[in-house]
């Protein structure tokens, strides 16, 4: 069906947008089309005229209660907009519209429609394994044509001297094919952070001698190794009877079990679908503490840095542990956390292109389904919001505030802002790029996403874009970074979760962050002054030698000196 | 004037546990009471996971200011980890003695809290302290021997003993003469317990009877005696708003004049009301007598008063007590009410309305409720260890949101939001009621005049804000802060209450949201607790002006015979120092540097209050005299920034506009927004710290700002050079003209022999040089040509004039010796540059001809062209340029006499 077809009705005046935090409402029209709703106000006196206009995709659910004529979108970026209509028989049509609007196929997406108005950016090939690798690990093309793992990419790295039909036989022992693939190594010691899937074992003892013999090629230094199961034992142990589960601890003798205590997905998105009520209705909480507590969403926040403070402090060994991560499917939590610890491990990560590649390595290319958990998918159960989760620890650890604060990590050793980072959160649920489609890599291509969308990258490092989100303090820092996982450190991200009925799609800086820009800018015109100035100043000086030299030839005295002073500045 | 650092006394110590000594830098006045070596401190937050407790040994020093542990040699290391934040004043070695909050002793494994009443016992072998800024402190005594007269300077010594304790070395009579029950037989015996004498000193001096002892006497006697003659309260030009004079300043600032309004003397005796002070703002046609009789009808008699007014609307912001009769929304006082309605309302289109009336208690609920909300708050910011630490961490935030403190904050500022949107929006006079009208009234009317009026938010603005509306209006500071033991006035039911900490967790609030609004830093808001709290001024000691002096009074009495020190310059101010005058000087200059905004400095303030600091003026004199209207602009960086622009929340539609000045700051009060302010309430829990970057970035900031004003100030250096630069070489060039003068003359005579009409000869000159110069410059040889005709023709003069004509006349030496426009380069340095080598000579003469043309007749029969005056004037600019600019080198090192 096409998305024309859903369209009842395609403009409604009158209608009025309600403010929740007070009595003020504005009116205008509403317009419906295949792909935008927009909402523009009718007040021709405003030298402004307020136009919000909003993708289809970005709404996340519509709540209307029939007697009602009021009509809430709840947005998947935090907005909430409430519109009140004159008739129940245009709520509805609005309503019937947007349903199946909001829903579309993935192919009837606005990304395969849009045209950047600036010719995008060739962009460089940002998948693919960028380091140098030591003598003992390899890349192997065993997943060609997606043959083994339909979610992995074609290219993965594996210790040197495990064959591929070693890898074949290793990915039948787990699940969905995901056997263990390097992550990254860690510069300082060579360990190795490894992710897989569950070990298919079952209630019963199955093993793999392959599995353990690969896992055991993975060590180094102290020939000893980690395995974090982020879920909780209890989970992992129900996953046991559905065939899944740990590894054998009498089978892996050198490997130490840990379970990380994270939630499912689904819990963790119940929490967020909370933390969506209430943040909508901020404005009218007293007890905003206690409501936000009983969200749940920062004590997940609070587990992942936890999990991810313990993978790093296990690999920043002197000697060097081998870390393996896995949960279930170790599609999700598994990947916030090894994207996470390469974050605080690596250093180049931290750039805006370093980030960019953590995210096309870790998320998109090793499978995390973009499409499933935040498409506009109809089934609800599947979505998860770990994405959301892994960008909010990234922001409670880079995040700055003006004021020196205990609470804030490391404001200073990252290249990007939270605007970058809601960047990526936004366009990770709803965008005019295609760069988050679809589930695998296996999908992108078969697809050839790259040929029918633009990619969002070359978006944001298009250099008036990429200024934009440069984190003013930068200055790099190419040590370890290990965080604080106090519960007192965790915050809301209010900035973006706190977003009432806001016109624009991402939030205004911050004014320290402003402030910090303003000072960098003003702090660099006065270099260029200083320098501009002092040549003038030489510049004349020369010219007064000449004068004085030649007046010294014509017979003149010299009325005046000029001393060579070659100005100097030490800061 | 200031005491400094050295003039405090070092105390040297023996230490036990090391062969070192160790000093502890005494105040003037201050003397130790007791010490304590072989103590043991316990450190609560350890990250040795096998022991959860952790001790360090060290001496338990008391003095009558403060109790001191300093840690043996070995254990330093240990005890810096948990250093708090910057402040000297507090440091978490050393704990002034009013900041203690609660003492509670472990003897025989009994624990028993001091208190009034309770006597002291002897074996002590643990003491706890609890600190009004939420520190925890255990100090093991165990071990600590009996006095061994050897171990304790000034303990055993001749003569030491007494003075020690305080009897000889204070000129008061001291606190143990006062009748508390602990100081018992500790003088009868000459051994007694070591931890006997700290605790004894602890509990004397923590919570002394009366407030004649609190060490703030001994401190102003001991600094005015050792500086007599240099020594003057009133140097800073600090308001204490205990004269006419500062609050007719006040309302002159505010552009009101004598005829509405009046500093009334009707209370200089405190017969009006007691706890306000001596001289208050009352409308100009209200009576002394109506004054009296209004303030009767009133809770406390506390009749409205005035706080502050618009100076262009001219709306007014009163506060009061309730009203003592039942129906509260019926003005008791007509009259007076009336007079503050009529009050002039500079704005013809405003009509005077009826007053907006806001009774703070139902909005921001009682003091009662800070002081309950504040004990929840100590219970979760001060664990007694790290496990409960870790328990907490289940429910931080909800039992954080229980404490309920934050609601006040926001309603707080919610309330004052309204009014400042009142008083400035709708144009409407405001007065705000409170039961007592003295604890929240204080937070609102501060906070309001904070939004409206630039003015209170730099340094020496709210300091007076603080003098006017806290020490001035009544803020039961004794009482709210427990200063002295069991003092609770009958007619105040609540007791302790940290209703100040609360208007400063408001003002860290407004000012996460405004970064660059305000003069000062987070550093500064929290020393500013953290001087409440160390009772060394007398700012912040009683509850009324009327105590105050009564305490003055009575120290004066204590005082030995012949005392003059403690007589007063002020009747109102007592003997104390003025926090105001002496707290900042007391501060190194890193530690003041602490105390300022750095961006305040770079797009928070006005270029005159810039150039004024960075003149090199200590900040205390940095008036902040800008009209209302010119003072700080608003912090717009960019982008849209309204009302609204300023939070997170900026962009709500519709985006509301309201016709108001911008420079008024309308915070979001959504209890959301409300920042948990670390830095006071986590500021002890060091487990907190971590190498993270975080205190990287105040450098950080610190590090650009300094760069930026540097290269402003070199960039100002450098462009006055430059100036200066530019018009010596014209200065060069006029007088290579002048010298050339003769020259020209003479040829001209040769010229035209016979001619004495020297002005024809130039005009023709000029037509014959005119219509040669463009043929010149058709002519490309022209260079070449001019290189070989004699120098002195006239064909010479044409082939540069057009790069020289417009320069020389057009420019005069004298507006030439303006340095340029800050921003642009001086005009003559960008043409000048043209002027090649082989031109220069030419040049000159050219420039010549043109000077001849342009003043005729100038020097004739002058042997020597006169100096010109515009020369002159010149050279004294220059030498006052330089002389203000140190920093850069003079370009012109020496100008000559011709």
């Amino acid at each position: 069906m096409e998305l024309v077809e859903h369209i009842r009705i395609t403009r409604v005046n009158a209608v009025k947008l309600l403010r929740r935090d007070s009595s003020i409402s504005i009116e205008g029209s509403l317009s419906i089309d295949v792909f935008f709703l927009i909402f523009s106000t009718q007040n021709r006196n405003s030298q402004e005229a307020d136009v919000i206009t909003l993708l289809h995709t970005s709404i996340y659910y519509i709540e209307h209660k029939p007697p009602s004529l009021t009509v809430s979108l709840y947005l998947k970026d935090f907005r909430t907009f409430d519109f009140e209509f004159q008739q129940l028989e245009q709520c509805q049509a609005v309503v019937a519209s947007l349903q199946p609007l909001s829903r579309p196929e993935v192919h009837q997406l606005y990304a395969f429609n849009y045209t950047p108005r600036q010719k995008p950016l060739t962009c460089s090939d940002y998948s693919g394994w960028l380091h140098a690798l030591p003598e003992s690990w390899r890349v192997t093309t065993v997943n060609r044509d997606f043959k083994i793992c339909d979610s992995y990419p074609e290219e993965v790295v594996v210790p040197r001297n495990v064959s591929d039909d070693t890898l074949k036989k290793i990915a039948v022992f787990r699940q969905s094919g995901r056997f263990p693939v390097l992550c990254c190594l860690h510069r300082k010691n060579q360990g190795a952070l490894l992710r897989s899937s569950q070990p298919l074992r079952g209630s019963g003892q199955k093993y793999s001698t392959d599995d353990i013999k690969m896992l055991n090629m993975c060590l180094t230094g102290n020939r000893r190794g980690q395995v974090l199961d982020v879920r909780s034992q209890s989970t992992a142990y129900h996953h046991t009877n559905k065939g899944g589960g740990t590894e054998l601890p009498e089978r892996y003798p050198q490997w130490k079990l840990v379970y990380g205590d994270m939630d499912l997905p689904t819990g963790i998105m119940t929490s967020l679908e909370k933390l969506m009520t209430v943040c909508s209705d901020y404005a009218s909480s007293s007890n905003w503490f206690e409501k936000l507590e009983s969200t749940g969403w920062l004590s997940h926040v609070h587990k992942l840095m936890c999990a991810v403070q313990l993978v790093v402090q296990w690999i920043d060994t002197d000697d060097g542990t081998s870390v393996l991560v896995h949960g279930a499917s170790g599609q999700d939590a598994t990947l916030a956390v090894t994207s996470l610890a390469q974050l605080l491990l690596d250093p180049q990560s931290r750039t805006i292109e370093g980030f960019v590649r953590l995210i096309q390595r870790e998320w998109l290319d090793a499978g995390y389904p973009f499409s499933n958990f935040h498409g506009s998918d109809r089934n609800m159960k599947e979505r998860s919001p770990l994405f959301l989760l892994f960008i909010d620890v990234v922001w409670q650890i880079t995040h700055h505030s003006l004021l020196p604060q205990i609470t804030q990590q490391y404001p200073l050793s990252f290249e990007f802002n939270d605007m970058f980072l809601h960047k990526l959160f936004t366009h990770s649920h709803f965008s005019p790029y295609g760069s988050f489609l679809y589930n695998s890599a296996l999908e992108r291509v078969k697809t050839k996403l790259q040929e029918r969308s633009y990619s969002l990258w070359s978006y944001l490092l298009e250099p008036a874009v990429k200024s934009t989100l440069v984190n003013p303090y930068y200055c790099a820092n190419t040590t370890v970074l290990s965080i604080s996982t106090d519960v007192f450190v965790v915050k809301l991200w209010t900035w973006a979760y706190v977003r009432g009925s806001s016109t624009s799609e991402a939030p205004p800086p911050s004014p320290e962050h402003n402030m910090v820009s303003a000072l960098r800018e003003t702090h660099e015109k006065l270099l260029d002054k200083q320098a501009q100035v002092t040549r003038e100043l030489e510049k004349l000086q020369a010219v007064g030698r000449e004068m004085l030299a030649d007046m010294e030839v014509k017979g003149h005295q010299p009325d005046m000196e000029i001393k060579a002073d070659q100005p100097n500045m030490e800061i | 004037m200031s005491v400094k650092r050295s003039k405090k006394t070092a105390v040297f110590m023996k230490n036990d546990n090391d062969s070192g000594t160790m000093a502890l830098n005494l105040l003037p006045g201050e003397i130790v009471v007791g010490q304590a070596a072989d103590a043991k401190q316990l450190i609560f937050y350890t990250e040795t996971p096998d022991q959860l407790c952790q001790y360090v040994s060290g001496t338990l020093v008391c003095t009558n200011y403060r109790l001191s542990f300093i840690p043996a040699s070995g254990a330093v290391e240990k005890l810096e980890r948990t250093e708090g934040l910057f402040l000297a004043l507090s440091s978490s070695s050393s704990i002034p003695m009013t900041c203690v909050d609660q003492i509670s002793l472990l003897v025989g494994g009994r624990r028993k809290m001091l208190g009034a009443n309770v006597s002291l016992p002897r074996a002590i072998t643990e003491i706890e302290l609890t600190c009004k800024d939420l520190r925890r402190f255990l100090f093991d005594l165990k071990n600590c021997k009996r006095s061994d007269a050897s171990t304790v300077p000034g303990l055993g010594g001749a003569g030491g003993g007494a003075k020690a304790i305080g009897l000889g070395g204070a000129r008061y009579r001291p606190i143990h003469h006062s009748q508390d029950s602990w100081a018992g037989g500790g003088a009868k015996r000459p051994f007694l317990f070591l931890s006997f004498q700290v605790t004894t000193g602890i509990a004397r001096h923590s919570q002394p009877a009366t407030l004649s002892l609190l060490f703030a006497f001994e401190y102003a006697h001991a600094i005015k005696e050792a500086s007599k003659e240099e020594y003057s309260n009133d140097v800073s030009p600090a308001p204490t708003f205990l004269n006419p004079h500062d609050w007719e300043k006040e309302m002159s600032r505010l552009g009101i004049t004598g005829d509405q309004w009046r500093v009334t003397e009707a209370n200089k005796r405190f017969n009006v009301c007691a706890s306000l002070c001596p001289f208050f703002v009352c409308p100009a046609n209200i009576t002394d007598t109506t004054l009296e009789y209004v303030a009767t009808l009133h809770t406390q008699n506390r009749l409205p008063v005035w706080c502050w007014s618009h100076p262009q609307t001219g709306v007014n912001f009163t506060r009061a007590s309730v009203p003592v009769a039942e129906d509260q929304d019926e003005a008791p006082d007509p009259g007076l009410m009336y007079a503050i309605t009529m009050a002039r309302q500079l704005d013809k289109q405003v009509e005077a309305r009826r007053i907006e009336r806001f009774h703070i208690n139902s909005y921001c609920g009682s003091v009662r409720g800070v002081a309950k909300s504040f004990s929840k708050l100590q219970e979760l910011c001060m664990p007694f260890s790290i496990a409960q630490l870790g328990e907490m961490d289940k429910q931080w935030y909800s039992s954080f949101g229980d404490t309920g403190w934050y609601q006040i904050v926001s309603s707080c500022l919610d309330l004052a939001k309204k009014i400042a949107t009142m008083l400035c929006v709708n144009k409407r006079s405001a007065m705000i009621f409170e039961d007592e009208g003295r604890d929240l009234s204080c937070v609102i009317s501060s906070l309001v005049q904070l939004m409206v009026d630039p003015y209170f938010r730099s340094i020496s603005g709210f300091e007076a804000l603080i003098q006017k509306e806290w020490v001035a209006m009544g803020y039961r500071f004794s009482t709210r802060h427990r200063l002295v033991l069991g003092n609770v006035p009958a007619e105040d039911s609540v007791g302790p209450a940290p209703v100040f900490l609360l208007f400063l967790d408001c003002v860290v609030q407004l000012s996460k949201q405004f970064p660059s609004a305000f003069e000062f830093s987070e550093t500064y808001i929290l020393s500013l607790h953290d001087l409440t709290n160390s009772c060394l001024y007398g700012n912040f000691l009683f509850d009324s002006i009327k105590e105050r002096v009564a305490a003055s009074n009575q120290a004066r009495a204590n005082s030995i015979s012949g005392d003059d020190s403690l007589d007063t310059v002020d009747e109102f101010e007592g003997p104390l120092l003025s926090a105001w005058a002496n707290w900042r000087a007391e501060l190194s200059k890193e530690e003041n540097e602490c105390l300022l905004n750095p961006f305040f400095y770079i797009f928070g303030s006005s270029d005159a209050l810039y150039d004024c600091k960075t003149a090199g003026l200590p900040f205390d004199s940095a008036r902040f005299n800008c009209a209302f209207d010119t003072a700080v602009p608003d912090p717009a960086i960019g982008g849209n920034f309204g009302l609204y622009g300023k939070n997170p929340l900026a962009y709500r539609i519709p985006p509301l506009r309201p016709s108001t000045s911008e420079h008024v700051l309308l915070p979001d009060s959504s209890l959301c927004l409300m920042q948990v302010w670390a830095g006071f309430f986590f500021r002890y829990i060091p487990g907190l710290y971590r190498e993270t970057d975080h205190h990287v970035v105040q450098e950080h900031y610190s590090r650009m700002v300094r760069e930026v004003r540097k290269l402003r100030d070199f960039l100002n250096g450098r462009e006055m050079e430059a100036g200066l630069f530019a018009s010596d070489l014209a200065i060069v060039i006029a007088d290579a003209i002048k010298a050339r003068e003769l020259d020209v003359k003479r040829m001209s005579d040769a010229s035209v022999a016979s001619s004495d009409d020297l002005s024809t000869t130039k005009s023709r000159h000029f037509t014959l040089l005119y219509q040669e110069r463009e043929a010149a410059i058709d002519d490309p040889t022209f260079h070449d040509k001019s290189k070989s005709l004699p120098s002195g023709s006239i064909a010479h003069f044409s082939s540069i004039l057009k790069n020289t004509e417009e320069k020389v006349t057009g420019r005069s030496p004298r507006t030439l010796s303006t340095p340029g426009p800050a921003t642009g380069r001086s005009p003559i340095s960008k043409t000048k540059l043209k002027v090649t080598r082989n031109q220069a000579s030419e040049h000159q003469a050219a420039a010549a001809m043109i000077w001849l043309s342009s003043k005729p007749a100038a020097s004739e029969g002058s042997g020597s062209p006169p100096r010109s005056s515009s020369r002159r004037k010149l050279d004294r600019q220059n030498s006052d340029a330089l002389s203000v600019d140190e920093g850069s080198q003079p370009v012109v090192s020496e100008i000559t006499e011709l």
